[in-house]
């Protein structure tokens, strides 16, 4: 056997790998997705799991596995026990719910979720882990030569393997088949592409008669597949039905409809229609036979008719989101000209129409109104109308593509397109008498966020609250008699709201502690903002308190103003569902994240370079290898660190500015891990996988220039309205993110397998901590640096991380005699 | 004592109780984060209340403990969990302790709310349409509901809870500024401020105030006939007729709430009963029907009953709002038993809202929410044919 026939075997295994790693991410992060009802905090948690385990596997399997003619044997078992351990772990998160779910519809808190995630994850991810090394060794297997390079290729193509995965299931797969069918496939794809190298195996009956009866096995289990996929079509209906009967006993499973942003799952309980999406409860609506709509829809009439009487003659309105709930119907009693109702998911829409009550089937036909399926920021961009009232009807910012609707530059975009006396209005969850602090941070900071942009902001309600915003004098009420006569003058009438309701919902005392409360907190000196004090019991004035605005302190911009690129109100919101988790005890994590000071990690940072200057000065302590190590080990680690923050950074970014369109997402994610294959496969042509501890330094300090250069071009971006031009500069940048990630892989395992004696293992084990590095930028960019700090802090941070592993690296260099060389006991091993 | 036992596995740590470690950790971090915070300066509002700083304390000797068998424990006996406390532990309720060798309350004269609302906010359909109460409430709950609205407020330490300093003669001056007819206690659990709204209740009757209260009706029969006394009309939330779903969602039990009900009634109190209605966990139609059965036989045919939509929030933020039909078949139940005042709360709108005449059928309290629209009661006789309706029409 050959080198190159080895490398390329090696090589196709590990893209099947990537591929099938790739898959098996997206497929259990959907299910676990179900089960915590789509809280994006459990996406860092996930990951953060998921990268740990693969670390764990791939640097136990570079410890414990030796090189050894049977290694071909064992991946293809290893691939026998992945293609039964995914679909397996899902039919389990399906079951699940029936132990997990104390109460149905109760949420389960952070420390519930990491377990579940650990849980869950850990059978296939180690199983990959160790699968990676395992290919790594195979493709260098009989090869004398351990620079020969089959990590860094194996490396290389499993992340051109992610991208192709990636696109693969998203794009395809997702739409063709199930959850389980398209587990089984990817089961079957890694085993066939293990298959070249089990054939090499010593034991292996020789020449055709082998070839022959592998043939014969695959084909039968291709064959096996469509006969199977009726059978894994009932059981995958099966599991569902068991999945909501633990997540909702009590409600009829009417039909799990895909779509790219989450299934969507229908449930009926009486004659009223659910929503759940990724296991989120959407909303909730009068199903077909519902006697009283209206009534049933109530909610949906309150805000409708209290948005709607704040303008005094609105005829041009844009709703985004929330508007199969009763809203439409309720909003054309107001004799509007034209309603513009936006709303991102065309699946939601499907799965809606054939179970609407036939009053909001006939509102969304109404000439009046125009349906449109696509992101309301981007529409907001690029549409040149102008309306009188603006409303965003999405749920609360917990997530980063939801805050995109609570930034001040989505507000300055709604601005632009509101007619002269227009109004935007935004809702956001409270409570009664508004005690938590995370509660507190984050509805000032949406009062805060909309009073830098428009000159009156108006709060009103408790559960939920409401924020008017406008520019023009003395078009906000804060009375209810005037928005009674507004609702009488119209003429209209709904038998679920009257004109009296008005003396309910506009309470001036309650308004003006609320006005109070929002306006005053974040203006306090102590940094940490603790609780202000109640409002007075009889506040002055919301007019009287607006006027006294200006003689306060300044409201802390760097914590309560929300802004793409410091996307605050997501920390808060998270802090403050998890706060909820928690029965109203302030104390966890989040308040320590929330008072951490970054600056820390600037003096944590010094601790690498001083301890390899510590190491170089006194010699005798450790030995030279050992250093070498070390330092090598940290720009893998830092490597890891600053991938995934970029990448959490540049999304983050992209979807601010361009607006979340899955596709496109998508194709960012793939192009960043096509950079990073290229970047790999340029490394190695360039470098030949020889060790070149000098260059892995200076492609650190690449990294750490490049990822300042993003800190600071990423504000900028923010300002750019062409489309295309936002595209293209995300992508290319994207694409260079990976790629200068990539270069760096193969030169470090070069490096470590010159300085440890570990041959091909070096890679499995710099694989692993490259894991370790990225599950913590993961983790940490997207819950705690990017919205707490700002999203171009991400790129300083990961500068600082790569500045550091570079100086390290110099240090350690410059001691004599340099410890870098290939160790002469490998190159002479037999 | 035994079932407190069962409840309360380690008497000597009950839950919410901090421990040596706990307490000197603590005070550590208290100590040093007081030497960098600012006090903020206490606003007073002449006559009727001021800010009490956060974690500003001010223990008051409480009623409702004894000493325990074991030296140096005492016992509280306020409510059915009947918490033994060493020095400085707390018990479930976040607001009773035991300091220098005496029961303590925290909350006495720190309300975290007080705010004038209409009398049907609490909700009361059988006392004086229209008028205004002015509710207060603190920190504190010895339930745990998982549909909680108030759970920043009442499932939080009293630490952790902006309050007002007010007296009890500054909650009925205040609650004469705003003119209200009632001062009531509601939205938190009254239970556990128990010697506050005591001591607002005999002041707001001889300033010639109603004295209403709304509660969950987890306490001791001693401690509730002392409050009866001073009150005029109480609101108990009975949650559901299953002892499972008061263990599962509501962390307590059952017949503590049903004895309260008994005992009220007994004591001639006007009484209304709050169901709200979770859908799967407490609308079965014959949970529903074991309610209205026993609220008909135990407590009367006139007992004002209302069920309650309920919302996604707090824990049970996943699960949807009531179907409206799943409540109008409930009030069809309660009707069908024999009650006469069956109310829906949340729907504003509905008829069932409204308060109508069993007699001829006439409407005589028509309501939207809580706005009263129309009032057709005489000295608390139906209008229309003179039938008496039960309440506090004065």
């Amino acid at each position: 056997m050959t080198t190159e026939r080895h490398l390329r075997r090696g090589a196709g295994a590990a893209l099947g790998l990537g591929i099938v790693s790739q898959i098996a991410q997206v497929l259990l992060f959907r299910e676990n997705l179900m089960l915590f009802q789509g809280n994006e905090l459990s996406i860092g948690l996930l990951l953060a799991a998921w990268m740990a385990w693969v670390g764990v596997g791939s640097s136990w399997a570079s410890h414990k596995l030796r090189r050894s003619p049977g290694s071909g044997a064992a991946l293809v078992a290893n691939s026998v026990w992945i293609w039964a351990a995914l679909p397996l772990s899902i039919l389990l998160l399906r079951w699940a719910p029936h132990w997990l779910v104390a109460v149905p519809g109760s949420t389960l808190t952070p420390f519930e979720m990491a377990l579940i995630s650990a849980i869950s994850t850990a059978p296939t991810c180690v199983a990959l882990g160790i699968h990676f090394v395992l290919v790594a060794d195979a493709a260098t297997a009989d090869i004398r030569d351990p620079f020969s390079g089959g990590a860094e290729r194996s490396y290389s193509a499993e992340a051109t393997g992610n991208m192709v995965g990636g696109v693969l299931v998203t794009t395809v797969l997702a739409h063709q088949w199930n959850a389980l069918t398209i587990a089984v496939l990817a089961g079957l794809l890694l085993l066939m592409s293990a298959r070249p190298t089990w054939l090499n195996r010593p034991a292996a009956p020789a020449g055709r008669t082998r070839g022959l009866r592998i043939g014969l096995a695959v084909g039968l289990t291709l064959l096996a597949v469509p006969l199977l996929q009726p059978t894994l079509q009932r059981l995958n209906q099966w599991s569902h039905r068991v999945q909501w009967a633990g997540l909702s006993p009590g409600y009829d499973l009417l039909r799990v409809v895909p779509s790219k942003h989450g299934a969507i799952a229908v449930l009926q309980h009486g004659d009223t229609i659910s929503f759940h999406q990724s296991g989120h409860l959407l909303f909730t609506m009068a199903g077909p036979d519902t006697e009283q709509p209206e009534l049933e829809e109530q909610d949906a009439a309150v805000l409708a008719h209290l948005a709607l009487c704040q303008h005094p003659e609105p005829r041009r309105v844009l709703w985004i989101g929330g508007g199969l709930r009763g809203i439409v119907r309720e909003a054309l009693r107001h004799s509007l000209e034209q309603l513009d109702y936006v709303e991102l998911d065309p699946a939601l829409m499907d799965a809606a129409r054939p179970l609407l009550h036939p009053a909001t089937a006939a509102a969304l036909e109404d000439p009046r109104v125009r349906l449109l399926h696509t992101d309301g920021r981007l529409f907001l961009k690029t549409t040149s109308e102008r309306y009188d009232v603006i409303v965003v009807d999405a749920p609360d910012p917990a997530t980063a593509a939801l805050n995109r609707f609570y930034t001040l530059e989505f507000f300055r975009e709604a601005q632009s397109r509101l007619a002269p006396g227009g109004i935007l209005v935004i809702s956001a969850e409270a409570t009664v008498e508004r005690q938590s602090l995370p509660g507190l941070h984050r509805n000032s900071t949406l009062f805060h966020t909309l009073s830098e942009v428009y000159d009156h902001v108006l709060p009103m309600g408790e559960q939920p609250l409401l924020l008017f915003a406008t520019d023009a004098e003395d078009t906000l009420v804060a009375d209810s008699a005037t928005l009674a006569d507004r609702y009488r003058r119209r003429g209209v009438t709904s038998p679920a709201f009257s004109s009296l309701q008005f003396r309910q919902l506009v309470r001036p005392l309650p308004m003006r502690r609320l006005y109070w409360t929002l306006s005053r907190h974040a203006r306090s000196r102590d940094v940490r903002q603790p609780k202000p004090d109640p409002p007075p019991l009889m506040p002055p004035s919301i007019e009287a308190q607006a006027e006294t605005l200006s003689t306060l302190d300044p409201v802390r911009s760097t914590r309560f103003l929300n802004t793409d690129m410091r996307p605050i109100a997501v920390f808060y919101s998270q802090w403050w569902r998890n706060e909820q988790t928690r029965a109203g005890r302030a104390a966890g994590w989040f308040t320590v994240l929330s008072d951490l000071d970054l600056r820390w990690a600037l003096v944590l940072a010094a601790g690498p370079p001083l301890l390899a200057l510590g190491a170089v000065l006194r010699p005798s302590a450790v030995p030279r290898t050992g250093v070498l190590r070390g330092a090598v080990g940290l720009t893998a680690v830092t490597t890891g660190f600053s991938t995934m923050s970029l990448q959490v950074a540049l999304l983050f970014a992209f979807q601010s500015v361009y607006g979340f369109i899955y596709e496109a997402i998508g194709m960012i994610i793939a192009l960043f891990m096509g950079g990073l294959a290229l970047g790999a496969w340029a490394s190695h042509r360039r470098f030949g996988g020889r060790p070149r501890p000098l260059r892995l330094a200076l492609v650190q300090a690449a990294l750490a220039l490049y990822a300042a250069g993003l800190a600071i071009g990423l504000p900028w971006s923010t300002t750019l309205r062409q489309p295309g031009v936002t595209l293209w500069l995300f992508g290319g940048l994207t694409l260079l993110s990976g790629v200068m990630n990539g270069i760096d892989f193969p030169l470090a395992t070069a490096c470590y397998a010159a300085a440890s004696e570990r041959g091909s293992r070096a890679g499995g084990w710099l694989y692993g901590l490259e894991l370790m590095g990225a599950c913590l930028g993961a983790a940490l960019s997207s819950v705690w640096i990017a919205p707490l700090w700002g999203i171009h802090v991400c790129g300083w941070l990961s500068a600082v991380a790569n500045g550091v592993a570079c100086a390290t690296l110099l240090v350690v260099l410059a001691r004599r005699p340099n410890p870098c060389l290939p160790n002469p006991c490998l190159r002479s091993a037999p | 004592m035994t079932r407190n036992r069962a409840v309360n596995h380690d008497t000597s740590q009950p839950r919410g109780i901090m421990s040596r470690r706990t307490f000197l950790v603590r005070g550590a971090l208290g100590a040093c984060a007081g030497a960098i915070v600012r006090p903020s300066e206490a606003r007073a509002e002449p006559g009727l209340a001021g800010a009490a700083r956060l974690g500003d304390l001010q223990p008051v000797r409480a009623q409702w403990f004894e000493p325990a068998t074991e030296r140096g424990v005492l016992r509280c006996v306020l409510c059915p969990w009947r918490c033994e406390l060493r020095e400085g532990q707390r018990g479930r309720c976040r607001v009773r302790e035991q300091r220098n060798g005496r029961g303590v309350t925290l909350v006495h004269g720190r309300p975290a709310l007080a705010r004038d609302d209409p009398i049907e906010l609490l909700p009361f359909f059988h006392v004086t349409p229209g008028e205004r109460v002015l509710a207060v409430s603190t920190a504190g709950c010895n339930l745990e509901c998982k549909f909680c609205e108030v759970w920043d407020m009442a499932l939080s330490p009293p630490e952790e809870v902006l309050a007002y300093a007010m007296t009890p003669a500054n909650v009925v001056s205040l609650a004469q500024a705003a003119e209200a007819s009632a001062v009531g206690f509601a939205f938190g659990e009254p239970v556990v401020f128990i010697e506050y709204a005591e001591a607002i209740a005999s002041l707001a009757r001889e300033a010639g105030l109603k004295t209403l209260l709304q509660s969950a009706g987890y306490l001791e029969d001693a401690p509730l006939r002392r409050i009866a006394s001073l009150l005029d009309g109480v609101n108990i939330d009975l949650k559901a007729m299953d002892e499972a779903f008061y263990e599962r969602v509501v962390g307590g039990t059952l017949q503590p709430v049903l004895r309260t009900l008994k005992t009220l009634r007994a004591l001639d109190l006007h009484l209304e009963v709050t169901n709200v209605l979770i859908p799967t966990l407490n609308d079965a139609p014959e949970q529903v029907r074991a309610l209205c059965r026993w609220v008909h036989e135990e407590l009367g045919r006139d007992t004002p009953l209302h069920f309650s939509r309920f919302y996604p929030l707090y824990r049970l933020a996943n699960l949807p709002r009531t179907p409206v039909a799943t409540l109008t078949r409930a009030r069809e139940i309660a009707l069908e038993t024999g009650l006469r005042y069956v109310y829906l709360g949340k729907v504003p709108g509905h008829a069932a809202e409204s308060t109508v005449c069993p007699e001829c059928a006439e409407t005589v309290i028509r309501r939207v929410g809580f706005v009263v629209d129309e009032v057709r009661l005489r000295d608390g006789r139906c209008a229309g044919c003179g039938a008496t309706i039960p309440g506090l029409w004065e």
